[in-house]
Formats: C-alpha cells, structure tokens, sequence
C-alpha cells in the first residue's frame, strides 16, 4: 500500500491518513481480509507522529474501515451497513449541491454535467480495474 | 494521566536577567511535544532546567512524577538529552564511548545498540573527536536509543545531520515513541520536522510561552483570509475582535486571525466585500503570525543591527 501525507498541508495529518486509507479500499487496493500496517509500522513508514497514526485508525475503526483482532493485527473489514448512513448519504449530497453551485458559475448544462459525470465514473472504473490487475 | 514533564510558573534569571518566567507547562506521557521560538527564546535553558543541570529561581519541576532535586542521579537514567552542540569531549573511541555508556544505564540494550552504530554509518574505532558534527550527533542518539529512556530530550536534533541519516533519526525516535512509549520533547528550527513528529506544540517567545496545546487544535485556530472590497479595506475591520493582522494591498486585503472565522467573513461582508476566500496557512505561517502579535518584527530586528 503507497499512502503518503503531508504534514505541511492545512487538512490535519490524521485525516489524510484516513482519507488515504479509504480511497484505497474504494479503489480496490486494499481489499477485505487484507492486513494494514500497525500504528507503529506506519507511523515509521510515513515519519509521522504514532499518536496521529492511532487516532486515523480509530476513525477508521469506527467508520467500520479496519477492525483489529487481538493478537493478530488490524485488517480491513467486511463492508456493512454503517450506523450513521443515512447522515453520510446526506454529506454526499451537500457536496452535490456545491458542485451545482460551481457548475451555474462555469455554464454548464445539465446535459454536460451527466455527461462529466459518466467520464469520470468511466475513469473511476478503469482505475479500479488496473488496481486489482 | 500524569504528565511526564510538569512545570509550574518556573522562572530563570541569569547575571540578574529573566531568561525564562511564568513557565506552566505539561507535557503527557507518550506524547512528542515540539518546542519553536525564535532565537534566545529560552528553549535550551528550557530543556537544561528539566535536566536538572539548571536550578530554577522560581516554580517547581517534575520530572516523570518525581520533584527534581539538587541530586538527580536516578532520574538522569530514564532521562536523556541529546544535542547537536555539544564542545567537550573526551579521548574516546566510538566502541569505548557506547561501553562506557552501556555501564551507567542499567537498562542498556546491546543489541539495539550494535544495529544502530551501523544504521546510523559510526566506525567503532573512531576517535569520538574526530567525528564530524552530525555523526557525533547520531552517536548521542544511538547511546540515547540504547539506554531506553523514558523521557527525551532533543535540542535541535537534525541539525548537520545529512538527508538519509536524518531520516533514520526521526524514524527511530518515531519508533521508540511507538513503541516504547517514550515522551519526546524535540526543540528545533526546523519546523516540518516539528510538523511531521510531534502531536503537541509549545511556542516560547521572551521567556516565556505564547501557546501550548495539541498541534491539530493550534492549526485549526489560525486561519487566514483574503478578501476583496469595491475601495479601501475599511480599518474597522483591524477592530474586529480576533483579527491578528490586515495587510492591505490597493482593494485586496489578508486578514489573519485566530478564533472562528465565521464572524469575521460576516464583517467583511457588512463592510461590502466582494470575495472573501480562506488562504491556506501552514504551521510556519502560523508561528510566524503568533509573534507578529506579540510585536516580534524582522524590522525591528535590523533597526537594531544598524
């Protein structure tokens, strides 16, 4: 797995580290069963501080990305129906509605904005495909 | 939880001169704390107080849960320090100097010590005088890896260290905190180091500390805008509470501030603003800003050379 920060930037480290981390499970990277590096691997590979790595992997715990089992790792989890769904589908459609926003300002019909949409959704999947090749 | 070092209203003066005051400061066990302040802020009287190689003149320090007294030799070793400026040296060999070390800490680890003389490149047979500046900065770091030390204390730690060991120094102290639960308190110039390593900050100025607290809080309490009105930047907006500082160019200002950005974007509005856009700050930025406000200017400085 190739995940990298950067600690210069304003978004918080932890949160690279777990957008990082779910964008390579979105995109077939990582799969589920797979084991993840420890708090102590990872914070080494990456030269960021063990606290923040700790506190990425208990977002991503409770977000039911990763689950530890005791004695054996942290591993990525079975997807399944997540507790707060219904306010992270929400989320997804306020960041819809900025895109509309942007989109008004650069002219873009309806029309274009399916159309981008199918492009990048074909992207999408072209990068999943070669990801799991 | 108890913090591993604990100072309370400290004070240093030197010939009569407050080198340090009013220092309350914590720092939790496990935890990588960064220390930054501008030259002669105080940070290594700082870390030699806590050594106990300094006698504060005010306050009490505790040192991992134990007041530090006039003799401190069982604390001096779970405690270790290590900095890139250190003159005396004795007629030691590398291999002697780590043998001499191995006997005075009794939880000494060879084998961790053998691996690190080679990661960080130190010949064994090498007079410890006649190492270069970094490498007789990795060699205290090695000696200090191998001791197991509860608490470490880093002074300018990368300082002439070149890019490749550098990078095996962070990841070792990296891994000792991971590991071992080590309470690192690392005070460098270098502010990506301090971005990357630690999850607290304290920033002296003076003496004294202008802002202490976890690292993510002190970068989400800064912020900065950049806003566009039809005229002058009215200076009612200098007034707003929490405003750092307006730099004004013709129509277009940057506005720093720290506090919630909302009020002030509403000002900025009142006051007719046309754009009003976040600009992204980094950590520099932010120190940068903290001792503008306290009335720290690169100007001031050259009126005094001249």
């Amino acid at each position: 797995m190739r995940l990298s920060v950067n600690p210069r930037s304003p978004k918080p480290v932890y949160l690279q580290v777990v957008d990082g981390l779910k964008e390579a499970v979105a995109k077939g990277l990582l799969a589920q069963g797979d084991r993840v590096p420890s708090v102590r691997e990872l914070a080494a590979e990456l030269t960021i501080n063990h606290n923040t790595v700790a506190r990425a992997y208990q977002e991503l715990e409770r977000d039911g990305v990763i689950e530890v089992v005791r004695g054996q790792g942290t591993f990525i989890a079975a997807a399944r129906p997540a507790a707060d769904r219904a306010a992270r589908v929400e989320a997804v459609a306020a960041r819809m509605r900025e895109m509309l926003i942007e989109a008004h300002h650069l002219q873009l019909t309806e029309e274009d904005l399916l159309a981008l949409f199918r492009t990048t959704l074909a992207e999408w999947r072209d990068e999943r495909r070669r990801a799991r090749s | 939880m108890m913090a591993a070092l604990q100072m309370e209203d400290v004070g240093k003066r030197f010939r009569g001169e407050s080198v340090l005051h009013d220092v309350t400061w914590a720092v939790p066990h496990g935890s990588v704390c960064g220390l930054i302040g501008p030259n002669g802020a105080g940070k290594t009287t700082l870390l030699r107080l806590a050594l106990g190689l300094l006698v504060p003149d005010a306050g009490a320090i505790e040192v991992l849960g134990a007041p530090l007294a006039v003799e401190n030799a069982g604390l001096r070793q779970r405690v270790h320090y290590v900095a890139s400026e250190r003159a005396q040296v004795p007629p030691l060999r590398v291999g002697e100097w780590v043998r001499y070390a191995s006997l005075a800490y009794p939880r000494w680890d060879p084998p961790r010590a053998a691996r690190l003389l080679e990661a960080l490149e130190l010949p064994r047979r090498r007079l410890v005088r006649e190492l270069s500046a970094g490498q007789r900065t990795s060699l205290q770091f090695a000696v200090a890896a191998a001791s197991r030390p509860d608490l470490l204390l880093l002074d300018e730690p990368t300082n002439g260290l070149d890019v490749l060991v550098k990078s095996r120094v962070l990841q070792l102290v990296i891994d000792m905190a991971a590991a071992e639960g080590t309470t690192v308190v690392i005070a460098s110039h270098n502010i990506e180091d301090v971005e990357r390593l630690a999850d607290r900050l304290a920033v002296l100025y003076n003496g004294s500390f202008i802002a202490q607290g976890d690292i993510d809080a002190i970068k989400a309490g800064m912020h900065r805008l950049q806003v566009v009105f039809p005229g002058e930047c009215p200076t009612a907006i200098d007034q707003q509470p929490h405003v750092v500082r307006v730099e004004r160019q013709g129509k277009v200002a940057t506005i720093t501030l720290e506090g919630p950005v909302e009020p002030v974007e509403q000002a900025c509005r009142a006051h007719g603003a046309v754009l009003v856009e976040p600009l992204d700050l980094d950590l520099t930025d932010i120190f940068r800003a903290m001792l503008e406000k306290e009335g720290y200017t690169r100007a001031k400085l050259q009126w005094d050379a001249q």
